[in-house]
């Protein structure tokens, strides 16, 4: 019987603000969130676990791994699943934590977009392609969404610019040769 | 529909419930029941009924622990001289005590105010069912973990099921209103007991996030010291209560068999 995943929630007023840096006890400051945030995660790594921790305005989020289960192979099970909504807060979460994670932003970039909130997806995929100017497949998701906005002229030049990182890919050609024919 | 047997189970498991049959002088008869909120209950004969009921819901995952762990509360009392078998009663007054709990420190708007009644009845009844039943459980985990670890895999699995039960309690609430934290150290003890028992390190993780380990400390400490034997049960509950603040929310009445 293999180990399942362990999740909790605690309201914001439930955590111990004693446990964080004097300058974080404000609850539900920008402040307080990431030292929320780093605590969990360092409380799980510990113990060799690891933990993806999330925080808004209201309460917080955790769901522990399976041994061995990275965090971001966990929340890619849940993009592959379509459980975009589920699976943002994580990302962000993880993007906080390592703001020049490429992949973490491009799947960011992918989910909001998915879910049609198309600013936040642009701005996501911009931050990747600046990170990795040559990453194809974040140049088609900017050009996809602004497609997907009704902005057909404003998705040409990322589409261009997918096709001219990897000429090999068939996802950006086909975006670019859609809109093309337009 | 009851039957006289029940398939799938481990043979330690059968033995256990043949203890039972053995120690109260009553047979065991089994109901499939689909709409059992968890995976067994086990009901005593009582009142002249001729027979235990387990009831049980199908599952893909084996029901030993849990069959073994309600028995074990049957055969705790058991064991028990028959003048020091106790049935616990809630007071019918105890949500009063918990309005009170809820009301100090904070101010409440009327949205939270007309919830109050019946959450305080609700969160007292938790509360005495929690208190009534955890210590007791701890020993009866002690009990399996130490005579049966044919049902070890099991009994992780199930205790791993009631500590991601006991973080729904955490997080209940309704407007403002949330569990009082006097009323939390049981299940922050539970996981400190779990955490030492399976010799994981994590479950106590989310009640030492929340201010709660140092009660939970307190009364593993209580559940240490108290003698383990089954007469010393209601004493252990005392106890507890005394140290959570729920003394006199609950009475001991002689068990009628």
């Amino acid at each position: 019987m293999s180990k399942q995943p362990f999740s909790f929630k605690l309201p914001l007023s439930r955590f111990d603000v004693g446990l964080l840096p004097g300058d974080a006890r404000q609850i539900g400051s920008d402040r307080f969130k990431d030292a929320v945030i780093a605590h969990f995660v360092a409380q799980y790594a510990g113990k060799g676990e690891s933990a993806l921790v999330t925080v808004d305005d209201d309460e917080i989020t955790v769901l522990t791994l399976p041994e061995g289960q990275a965090p971001f192979d966990f929340v890619m099970t849940m993009l592959q699943s379509g459980r975009f909504q589920e699976a943002i807060p994580y990302l962000e979460s993880m993007t906080k934590a390592e703001p020049g994670n490429v992949d973490v932003l491009y799947n960011l970039g992918l989910a909001y977009s998915e879910l049609g909130q198309l600013d936040e997806a642009i701005i996501r995929l911009k931050r990747a392609v600046q990170l990795a100017p040559m990453h194809s497949r974040a140049w088609t998701g900017i050009g996809v969404a602004y497609r997907r906005m009704g902005k057909p002229e404003q998705a040409l030049a990322p589409l261009e610019q997918a096709v001219a990182a990897d000429p090999t890919d068939g996802y950006g050609r086909r975006n670019l040769g859609a809109l093309l024919m337009k | 529909m009851y039957t006289q047997v029940m398939q799938n189970l481990q043979s330690v498991t059968k033995g256990i419930l043949s203890r039972v049959e053995e120690i109260t002088g009553k047979s065991i008869q089994f109901m499939r029941d689909d709409n059992l909120a968890v995976l067994s209950t086990l009901q005593m004969a009582r009142h002249g009924a001729e027979f235990h009921v387990l009831r049980y819901r199908p599952s893909n995952d084996p029901i030993d622990y849990f069959v073994a762990f309600q028995a074990g509360f049957v055969l705790r009392l058991f064991e028990c001289d028959p003048s020091n078998r106790f049935d616990f009663f809630p007071d019918s007054d105890a949500g009063k005590q918990v309005e009170v709990l809820l009301k100090a420190g904070q101010a409440l708007g009327a949205t939270d105010l007309e919830a109050l009644p019946a959450f305080a009845d609700r969160v007292a009844q938790w509360a005495l069912m929690t208190l009534r039943s955890l210590p007791i459980g701890m020993r009866i985990d002690q009990w399996i973990a130490a005579d049966y670890p044919e049902l070890r895999e099991l009994q992780h699995h199930g205790i791993a099921v009631q500590q991601q039960q006991s973080m729904d309690v955490l997080a209940f609430r309704v407007g403002k209103l949330t569990v009082p934290t006097t009323l939390l150290g049981t299940l922050a003890a539970y996981a400190l007991f779990a955490d030492r028992l399976m010799g994981s390190k994590t479950f106590a993780i989310p009640f030492e996030a929340s201010g709660l380990l140092g009660h939970g400390e307190e009364l593993l400490r209580i559940w240490d010291a108290v003698p383990h034997r089954p007469s010393q049960d209601c004493a252990l509950v005392d106890q507890w209560a005394a140290a959570s603040g729920m003394s006199g929310w609950y009475s001991w009445v002689p068990y009628q068999p």
